[in-house]
């Protein structure tokens, strides 16, 4: 292989890539609760989901599980990406409705949530700060 | 080196053509999960460092494999018109080679921690073919090509038909190909039996490990066709969640450094040699417990 080829990979790579924006693709949303404790149970094995709800135009959610263990998920692309959030949970609210959530993983990262209203932040949050 | 060109390289520009098409397919059928921005990007560029890394480990690769060669058992020439037959039983044999090397790679955490890179996406797609190893070099993984060195097989045919190998396997990473033909399927390895090589799905883990002729795993047990019943979820049992690519390329390899550091004296070497997420307290999942407690689940 050689400089030019290098370049020309490149120059491809670039063009898919760019196709892939421009024709729109690469969009997901959670229709629901349950779409998130399906996919809550399908990624973290042995993890039950009680209830969810579903943030940020369902670019994210929050999974509560039957042991009181919580499932974080967060759009990856096309799919959702989980993390179990380990005791004790770190969170800081940014606003009345948004939620960062410290997923303990750092290349995870944190995951930022937005809630549908202040009420329903500060429930989970104080769901959260009270986990097993 | 090699007196013969890598077949690969002539092929990347079908490789970028196919891709095209497939986006242009899938945006035509609305199927708009089936690729996005951020995992094409990550994938392709795997894939060209991946090459970066192959140039640089190749000369090495090369002289080991001369160096073997000159034990072989048998005296086999490169040229087509006399070794004909000899050019079929390599690409075969190599075939087979790569069977044991992609088992060994699901089953061994340090072939794991280079091949992880490829099962990384959540995505499915003919980019994903591309996202390759950049660790291939330093998890030995060519040790398993050199007893056809040793049976007598050029080095030069041995990384020809190897690369023919890896062409063939582009095409399979695709969803827009649904079954083809029973006889085809019954042989070669094809979209539907790779897409459950690269599915999480409890019933579809550690299967079909082929590269061309999925004969391997009907022969060695480790066949599972796919069902229409339950739709696949690829990736990985642990998702990374990130498109970094550099995390993408090295998260196993921190993850086996971590583990052994921190592991007691009598576990550590376990770290490396067992199956990918064996601990020894029991606390992570295996592929075969998750399996197991599937299987139980089912019972219920």
């Amino acid at each position: 292989m050689n400089l030019l080829q290098i370049i020309g990979s490149l120059v491809a790579v670039l063009a898919v890539i760019a196709a892939v924006k421009l024709l729109g693709l690469g969009r997901a949303q959670l229709a629901g609760p349950s779409e998130a404790c399906e996919n809550a149970e399908a990624m973290v094995h042995g993890f039950t989901a009680t209830d969810a709800i579903v943030c940020g135009e369902g670019n994210g959610a929050l999974v509560a599980g039957d042991k009181g263990d919580f499932v974080v998920l967060k759009r990856l692309g096309s799919y959702y990406a989980a993390r179990k959030l380990l005791p004790p949970i770190s969170t800081a609210e940014r606003d009345d409705t948004v939620l960062h959530i410290e997923s303990g993983d750092r290349y995870f990262g944190r995951v930022n949530l937005t809630f549908p209203d202040a009420a329903s932040r500060t429930a989970w949050q104080q769901r959260l700060e009270h986990s097993a | 080196m090699s007196e013969l060109p890598n077949p690969v390289d002539f092929a990347v520009p079908a490789f970028v053509a196919l891709m095209l098409v497939e986006i242009w397919l899938v945006r035509r059928r609305k199927q708009t999960r089936a690729y996005s921005p951020g995992d094409t990007a990550t994938s392709l560029f795997l894939g060209l460092g991946s090459t970066v890394a192959g140039v640089l480990s190749a000369g090495l690769v090369y002289a080991l494999a001369t160096w073997v060669h000159t034990f072989a058992l048998f005296d086999i020439g490169l040229d087509l018109r006399s070794w004909w037959w000899a050019w079929i039983l390599c690409f075969v044999i190599d075939d087979l080679a790569y069977y044991v090397f992609h088992r060994s790679a699901h089953r061994v955490r340090w072939f794991w921690a280079s091949h992880v890179i490829h099962h990384s996406s959540q995505h499915y797609n003919l980019s994903t073919a591309l996202r390759q190893t950049w660790t291939g070099f330093l998890s030995i993984a060519f040790i398993f090509r050199l007893p056809l060195f040793l049976i007598g097989f050029p080095p030069a045919m041995v990384f020809f038909v190897a690369g023919l190998n890896l062409i063939y396997q582009f095409w399979i990473h695709t969803e827009a190909i649904d079954r083809l033909p029973r006889w085809f399927e019954a042989v070669m390895n094809t979209p539907s039996h790779h897409r459950v090589h690269h599915a999480t799905n409890a019933r579809y883990l550690d299967r079909n490990y082929a590269g061309v002729f999925i004969v391997w795993d009907r022969m060695f047990g480790t066949f599972e066709p796919e069902t229409e019943a339950e739709t696949i979820r690829y990736g990985l049992v642990n998702n990374i969640g990130s498109f970094n690519v550099l995390w993408a390329a090295v998260h196993e390899w921190v993850g086996i450094v971590r583990d052994v550091w921190r592991a007691p004296w009598r576990h550590k070497l376990n770290y490396v040699i067992r199956e990918p997420g064996w601990s020894h307290d029991g606390s992570r999942d295996t592929s075969d417990t998750i399996r197991a407690a599937w299987l139980e689940k089912g019972k219920q």
